[in-house]
């Protein structure tokens, strides 16, 4: 736990050291839904009180998704920080040391999970300010039920994305180059995950791989809670497909991350 | 003159080699594109533009992964040597910043064009209709020049924050949506228009609009004109600012370092 506290400690201080840079990543999720919202509103004509294949105000649809997703990339970036030591040269020097694996990924994930936190307030707030100015539009009432749905799906889709970082964090190990990979998987999750529409309005190719994501049924659920948008399934069962996907995808990270680390340490491949 | 070019293409050559080695950098050149650009598109399909809207925003999002790119390789590129630690040994040759960017610029230029090749193969797999024409390639290459010019100002910039990575995802952000890239500039409230007429991806994005409805390079004279322009201004500027920042880095010892 001190181990994972001070890497968090060493990890958040190094991004508040450029404070530039942490305040510009304050505009993220703006900048990823403003193209959107202004084809629709200058190139269509269009209101924004509803989206495609939703009844929700599509601003707060939209804001919804890229929040969301900055928090699952969040712990994917845990491998940019590997990648990063690798570059760096320390890599052998922190793989050597006797912190857990577990408490430095802790330590990584948790600084970024915190600064996201930070740079998504005003978003947020935006999300808020969308619904209840949207005319017929409102935040739903939420029960206690629904509120632990919202926050268990939240949850499950962290504990998710764990599983795939395990997995890339493994694969930089042995592969190396694997920078490419990841930048891949990181822009096809969000395409192919509903940040900016409905994935019931993908090509059908295409929903079949988004329904193996188990971010596709955090955020479908999470939005259905939120805003009382439709949802693929009924909530109930949205949530068990999230917890399986969940449970599978972070055994199976976790298990190939312990293996090819094995498989790095014996080919000596740590270091270079 | 010809020690710089020379040198830059050597470099040019080893980025190339670089990316051939790990065919995973070429595949992910080949599929991400589409992949960043491709929730607009289909935004724009779902809300029901019709198939000339839809060509229009591809071409605004393809000429915006050009500025993209420029900013990435040529602006941010510094950043990546320095990181790797090879940044002071590559400028300890003489006129050490003429042969290192044009080589990024070339490399900006590839890999720009490799991008748009592999997204015009996406786009009609999703629907989305695909002209192409000879006198696009005109509007490429004066895009080129003014993007490489407008990101050799950031490389000025790099060198003196170090880290500006935020800054510059922001900023490309802001510059495609101020020229555009997913509607027309001309709906814009009047003082915004202001803004976009100082950024060259908006006459980019006008110019090569106008090219691939009406198939013909006269309908874009003047915004090619603007382009031609804004390098002649902007690439002297661009190489000011980035000397004057090199300077600054070696007189305060930071070059190799942040």
């Amino acid at each position: 736990m001190r181990a994972a506290l001070t890497v968090f400690r060493y990890i958040l201080l190094g991004d508040l050291r450029y404070r530039s840079e942490f305040l510009w990543s304050t505009l993220n999720p703006l900048m990823w839904i403003l193209p959107a919202i202004l084809m629709v509103h200058f190139g269509l004509g269009e209101g924004l009180q509803s989206g495609p294949g939703t009844p929700v105000n599509y601003v707060a649809f939209f804001l919804t998704g890229a929040i969301y997703w900055n928090y699952v990339e969040a712990v994917w970036s845990l491998c940019f920080y590997l990648q990063e030591a690798m570059e760096g040269g320390v890599l052998e020097a922190l793989w050597a040391t006797t912190v857990p694996r577990v408490a430095l990924f802790g330590g990584w994930s948790l600084s970024k999970l915190f600064s996201v936190t930070l740079q998504s307030a005003a978003g947020l707030v935006l999300v808020v300010l969308a619904m209840v100015g949207a005319p017929g539009q409102a935040l739903a009432p939420v029960t206690p039920v629904q509120a632990a749905q919202a926050t268990l799906a939240a949850l499950a889709s962290i504990v998710a994305s764990y599983g795939l970082a395990f997995l890339l964090v493994g694969l930089s190990l042995v592969y190396r180059d694997v920078e490419s990979i990841i930048s891949m998987v990181g822009n096809a999750a969000p395409f192919i995950g509903g940040m900016a529409f409905s994935v019931t309005l993908l090509p059908l190719p295409l929903q079949v791989i988004s329904f193996l994501f188990p971010f596709t049924w955090g955020l479908d659920l999470f939005r259905g809670i939120v805003f009382g948008s439709p949802t693929i399934l009924a909530p109930a069962g949205e949530l068990t497909v999230l917890v399986a996907l969940s449970v599978f995808y972070v055994a199976a990270g976790y298990l190939g991350f312990v293996y090819m680390e094995k498989t790095a340490r014996r080919c000596g491949l740590v270091a270079h | 003159m010809g020690t710089a070019v020379r040198g830059a293409l050597a470099l040019a050559r080893k980025e190339m080699l670089y990316r051939i080695r790990y065919p995973a950098t070429l595949a992910n050149l080949g599929i991400s594109p589409f992949l960043i650009v491709g929730p607009y598109l289909m935004a724009a399909r779902m809300w029901g533009a019709d198939p000339e809207f839809q060509l229009k925003v591809a071409v605004g999002l393809i000429l915006w992964y050009w500025l993209s790119q420029f900013f990435w390789i040529v602006g941010f590129g510094l950043r990546d040597e320095m990181w790797e630690g090879v940044l002071e040994s590559l400028l300890v040759v003489p006129r050490p910043l003429c042969p290192l960017m044009l080589a990024k610029f070339l490399d900006s230029f590839l890999v720009s064009s490799y991008t748009t090749a592999t997204m015009l193969v996406w786009f009609p797999v999703f629907g989305v209709p695909v002209r192409l024409l000879p006198a696009q390639a005109v509007v490429l290459l004066c895009t080129g020049l003014a993007l490489g010019a407008l990101s050799v100002l950031y490389a000025g910039m790099v060198l003196v924050v170090k880290r500006a990575g935020a800054f510059g995802s922001a900023t490309q952000e802001a510059i495609g949506i101020l020229s555009g890239m997913t509607f027309s500039v001309s709906r814009l409230p009047r003082p915004v228009q202001v803004v976009s007429a100082l950024i060259p991806l908006t006459y980019a994005i006008r110019a090569m609009r106008a090219v691939t409805i009406t198939g013909s390079l006269s309908a874009a004279r003047a915004d090619l004109a603007a382009l031609v322009g804004f390098t002649v201004v902007v690439a002297p500027l661009g190489w000011y600012v980035l000397n004057a920042a090199y300077a600054r880095a070696r007189r305060q010892g930071t070059l190799g370092e942040f």
